[in-house]
């Protein structure tokens, strides 16, 4: 029998998982140099999803409660990236900085630059944001609770949000990116009840060292910023 | 007005699908990714039926297929930031590893006394009906037992072995004193044809 064809039937037993440590090696070199292999890898992977959920049991009521406890005191594995690239955390440029920023730049009449994407905007953008290894990451607590997490590689820039306030009537969250002299819109975040919880946004033109912000706007969105920034990241 | 509103999704489930869409779970794993808490709730609910199922088809042990399933699932929060939604949906990643973590506590619950391939063969041959055993019938499951009931009597042993059971191919074969290649193939043509039936794409 042809070697390669041989490998080739190892397919199923692979996305099924019924493979042994050495099988699974051989078989991950054939697929780099099968591409037909991959296709078929994961349309198996996707098929035995339905066979798993063609058998499936509802968990015991406990389950749900422990783990979404377990969760909240687990910290999160991040991206490895080469030692040499790690980005060390830097602390958050001061608050006070950024407020007074805002404050200078509030009065002036920056042209309004929507960075914000499309309604055609796709999971998978931001997904292969949050999923760049060499992706940068940092979270903080907004003002009024809830927490932003900005995930940036290369010039663009995944803004997820967990928990935040809803607003009133006739008020959004609004992104900026923030760089010495400059405070550029980076588009609207949900509005009013619709902002509360959790929401994500894609952000183009970000740079190393920028800050992204947000703050609370009239709906329609503002030219700058009108109110302090309930939450500020560097980038 | 700009009409920049929220951009969520209506998440309206294809008729016929008791789950929600793929993307739509890809889509909470992103988020799960950046440190969202509320986005693993959904998460949870929309998969945990499907991870505890298969969880507890392979260890078949109720108290430790809940211990199995925690495992699962805060591996998925801890490394949600690995998921690549081009090499497969998020369901598949989680799958893989729910099914991976199983065979991992069945084998360390093993590692002391051999498999006894006698027993698995008795046991083996009752496992064939693990889908009619599931308590929860979902409309799902009708179409996946359609499916399974569409297969060779070898391709469907070699599926429920290796996928419901957790063995590997040539443990399987011993199982089924059937010669290995036959075994890799049959679970690979089984697998193309419940693919097919199940109209994955």
């Amino acid at each position: 029998m042809d070697p390669s064809a041989d490998v080739h039937m190892l397919s199923g037993a692979y996305a099924a998982g019924a493979v042994d440590d050495v099988e699974r090696a051989a078989f991950e070199r054939h697929l780099q140099v099968c591409a037909d292999c991959t296709d078929e890898v994961r349309a198996l992977r996707e098929t035995l999803v339905r066979l798993a959920e063609g058998a499936a049991v509802t968990p015991p009521q406990g389950l749900r409660l422990h783990v979404l406890d377990q969760i909240r005191a687990t910290a999160q594995d991040r991206r490895q990236v080469p030692s040499a690239a790690v980005p060390r955390p830097q602390a958050p440029r001061t608050p006070w900085l950024v407020a007074a920023a805002f404050a200078l730049l509030a009065a002036g009449a920056g042209s309004l630059a929507w960075n914000q994407h499309s309604a055609a905007e796709s999971a998978q953008q931001l997904a292969a944001v949050v999923a760049d290894p060499a992706a940068r990451r940092v979270t903080g607590t907004a003002t009024d609770g809830g927490d932003v997490t900005l995930v940036r590689a290369g010039g663009r820039a995944a803004v997820l949000t967990s928990a935040l306030p809803g607003l009133p009537a006739g008020r959004a969250y609004q992104l900026w990116i923030v760089r010495p002299g400059a405070i550029t819109s980076a588009g609207l975040g949900p509005a009013e009840r619709a902002a509360a919880g959790s929401w994500s946004r894609l952000v183009d033109g970000v740079r190393a060292g920028d800050v992204v912000a947000i703050s609370v706007e009239p709906s329609g969105g503002s030219q700058q910023p009108t109110s302090t920034p309930i939450v500020t990241l560097q980038a | 007005m700009t009409g920049f509103g929220d951009r969520r999704r209506a998440g309206s489930a294809p008729a016929g699908r008791a789950t929600a869409p793929d993307d739509e779970t890809d889509a909470l794993l992103i988020r799960i990714a950046g440190g969202d808490e509320a986005a693993f709730g959904e998460f949870y609910d929309q998969v945990a039926a499907a991870v505890y199922g298969i969880v507890l088809s392979v260890v078949r042990d109720p108290a430790q297929a809940q211990e199995v399933s925690q495992e699962v699932f805060l591996e998925a929060w801890r490394t949600a930031a690995r998921f690549d939604p081009a090499r497969g949906s998020a369901k598949a990643w989680l799958m893989t590893m729910a099914r991976r973590r199983a065979v991992d506590r069945v084998r360390s619950a093993q590692a002391s006394a051999d498999r006894d391939v006698a027993a698995g063969i008795r046991a083996g041959a009752r496992d064939y009906d693990v889908v009619s055993e599931t308590v929860e019938v979902r409309l799902e499951q009708q179409q996946v037992r359609r499916c399974l009931d569409g297969l060779t009597e070898l391709q469907r042993q070699a599926v429920t072995l290796a996928f419901y059971r957790g063995y590997t191919h040539r443990e399987v074969s011993d199982l089924l004193t059937v010669p290995l290649g036959t075994i890799k193939t049959r679970l690979r043509d089984g697998l193309i044809r419940l693919r097919d039936c199940l109209g994955v794409v």
